[in-house]
């Protein structure tokens, strides 16, 4: 896993008992945590200081989150942003994202799911060529005539069964949880609520993790997946 | 749309007709009036002149009477009077013509004919209108008037009259035409701005003409029954917006707190506890938005962001979703979907309600669940059917509310809102939801207005 030594991460969040948590996980997580507790602090330290993601809570004091946002990026700021809200529904999520935010996630969300999206967006601002071949210890998917190797074995997968595994391997390493999993793959952003996401997990886990093969595919408690060669 | 438009062809009609009536009354009364008025002025030439003439008669006698006729036919130099005296022997005493019309009786009150008078300038006979009277003795006079310019003059009326008319018949059709197409269009304005805030566009009113008559009056009327929709429908997404954000603050601590709990512990029994009420909060926390959802549905609030959505490749995005769980139940999914069937809708939202009734399928279906979609008329018909027990008819609308739940052993978390969900944004949709016969079990069918593809980008899948 790549280090995390470096990220410099700015909370603007009103509710002290939610700051103290996500404060709490990103620094156990090495992350290097600003905090602001209403709106207009937080989009002073947004300018004063450069940080490599924000998390923006909505509906805050003083400045509402969404005129932060729109302050920060008609100042140029593209800070990657998260929006946390307590705003849920499907049409705020697309005002969120239309507004600017890189991701939006609804309240109460898991610190894992957090983290998790946290990644992806620091991740993205990397910059990586398009990619022909993934692969993650002796899996091996070609991209281009969609075949899939483990070892020697030749992996017969069904195409959202590889849009899956697609999307494992381009966040392997990270956990990824099922609603990242129900938008990767399927680009809905409702609660499906029941195990529908589990279940083609473990297909895709019984053809690509077979008996005697060293899993793949982790399944991290309360929070999601894992695709990594370490467990 | 063709009722409307009639009753507004009608109405031009009515008003065509009503112009071409007053048109016609108006010129036959000028005619009538004309025409009658100058018969009465000659009429009332020729009996003046019997008058007198009759008034010396009796005076002073036949020849009398006679001299009085030469000296009026010496007085009229444009000769339009006509009068012959016949005497009682029927010799002619004096007079302007040779002798008496066989056509006219002894005593005419009022006659028209053609006559040669003595010394007429013209040369052919003339219209002439003619009283004659028969004294006791059996003298008979005749005088009259030349009508020839009168009936002239009528004729030019009547010409005249008639031109009118036909010009009274394209502009009476303009106006017709015109009044229906101001009617139309002040109509129109109201027709699209209740059509306009149907489809979610809550900032539209009615455009006044600023004349204060009846359609701003009417038009005034909507605007305010709109502003107080809209006030409610904002009011209603406050409030929603508000106990959202109230209960959510405290369920997310409780998520923090239960979070770092199942971190710390290391003793696996409590941690099962405490997914356990993780498991719980995200039910409640389900069941809160979808019965925000629900009312924020009713309201018709996030309309707005409707774009137009594929259904068939909705319906096998849940396919493809749902197939491998409902396989794992040894449930069948299919998809029977017409291609190109699009709805203006919000694919979350949507997407939401067909998980939660694929959802009630698989928990209380059999072992098959049909997706379809197909066109009739202009609205577009979802259905999610399974083969299981089904509702029974009478049940069915108790199962439309909120929270019905109508097997009370049926302990799966949120299921009591999967179906007033689908009714209340088939609603927002402007349509409907139906419990049907899949025959057997249960078939949902929402009912939605069809709309053409294209007009912004569909499913993003």
């Amino acid at each position: 896993m790549r280090t995390v030594m470096s990220y410099k991460v700015l909370l603007v969040e009103d509710d002290a008992t939610t700051a103290d948590y996500i404060a709490k996980g990103l620094v156990e997580e090495g992350f290097t945590v600003d905090r602001a507790d209403n709106g207009r602090d937080g989009l002073f330290l947004a300018t004063e200081a450069a940080h490599d993601a924000i998390i923006l809570d909505r509906m805050l004091p003083g400045m509402d989150g969404m005129a932060v946002l729109a302050a920060l990026r008609a100042a140029g700021i593209d800070t990657p942003v998260i929006i946390l809200s307590a705003l849920a529904t499907a049409d705020e999520r697309v005002r969120g994202l239309n507004g600017g935010s890189d991701d939006y996630l609804a309240k109460p969300f898991a610190f894992a799911e957090l983290l998790a999206r946290l990644r992806i967006i620091l991740r993205r601002g990397g910059g990586q060529a398009p990619e022909t071949r993934l692969s993650c210890g002796d899996l091996e998917v070609d991209l281009l005539s969609r075949k899939v190797k483990r070892g020697a074995r030749a992996i017969d997968l069904q195409p959202r069964e590889f849009r899956l595994l697609d999307y494992l391997l381009r966040h392997q390493g990270e956990v990824v949880t099922r609603t990242m999993l129900l938008e990767g793959v399927w680009d809905y952003h409702f609660d499906p609520g029941t195990n529908v996401i589990d279940v083609h997990i473990s297909r895709l886990r019984r053809k690509v993790d077979e008996e005697g093969e060293s899993p793949l595919i982790h399944t991290i408690r309360g929070a999601g997946y894992r695709l990594s060669e370490q467990g | 749309m063709r009722w409307r438009q009639s009753v507004i062809w009608r109405f031009a009609a009515l008003v065509f007709l009503m112009q071409i009536a007053c048109v016609l009354l108006a010129l036959w009364a000028v005619h009538q009036f004309t025409s009658n008025s100058v018969e009465e002025a000659s009429r009332a030439v020729a009996v003046n002149l019997r008058d007198d003439i009759a008034a010396t008669y009796a005076a002073a006698g036949l020849q009398a009477a006679g001299a009085t006729v030469r000296s009026r036919m010496t007085a009229d130099p444009d000769g339009s009077s006509v009068m012959l005296l016949i005497g009682p022997d029927g010799q002619r005493i004096a007079g302007n013509i040779p002798a008496w019309p066989s056509a006219i009786g002894p005593a005419e009150s009022w006659q028209q004919l053609d006559l040669l008078r003595i010394g007429q300038k013209e040369r052919d006979p003339q219209s002439i209108g003619i009283v004659s009277t028969r004294f006791p003795d059996g003298t008979r006079l005749l005088t009259g008037h030349v009508v020839e310019n009168d009936l002239r003059f009528g004729g030019y009326l009547e010409a005249a009259l008639l031109g009118a008319v036909l010009l009274a018949i394209p502009l009476a059709a303009g106006a017709a035409f015109f009044s229906a197409a101001i009617i139309r269009g002040r109509l129109r304005s109201v027709i699209d701005t209740a059509a306009a805030v149907g489809t979610g566009d809550m900032k539209r009113r009615i455009i006044l003409s600023g004349s204060g008559d009846m359609f701003d009056a009417l038009g005034e009327e909507i605007n305010a029954m709109l502003e107080r929709i809209t006030a409610l429908v904002d009011e209603m997404r406050l409030v929603t917006d508000g106990l959202a954000h109230d209960l959510r603050s405290p369920l997310t601590r409780m998520r923090a707190v239960l979070d770092n709990a199942v971190r710390q512990s290391r003793d696996e029994e409590s941690i099962a506890a405490l997914e356990k009420a993780q498991e719980e909060g995200d039910t409640l926390l389900r069941m809160l938005d979808a019965a925000l959802l629900i009312s924020r549905a009713e309201a018709g609030i996030g309309r707005d962001s409707f774009v137009a959505v594929d259904v068939a490749a909705l319906l096998q995005d849940f396919q493809d979703m749902y197939d491998a769980l409902a396989e794992d139940k040894g449930v069948t999914i299919s998809v029977d979907a017409a291609p190109g069937l699009h709805i203006r809708s919000h694919r979350e939202i949507f997407g939401q309600v067909l998980s939660n009734l694929i959802d009630n399928a698989l928990k209380y279906g059999g072992d098959r669940i049909w997706l379809s979609t197909r066109r009739s008329g202009d609205m577009i018909e979802v259905s999610v059917a399974d083969n299981g027990p089904g509702i029974a008819e009478e049940r069915r609308i108790e199962a439309l509310r909120r929270f019905a739940r109508l097997d009370a052993s049926r302990h799966i978390s949120g299921a009591g809102l999967g179906l007033s969900l689908a009714a209340a944004v088939a609603h927002m949709h402007g349509g409907t939801l139906t419990l049907g016969d899949a025959g057997p079990g249960l078939r949902v069918m929402l009912t939605l207005p069809a709309c053409e593809a294209g007009s912004s980008p569909s499913s993003l899948s």
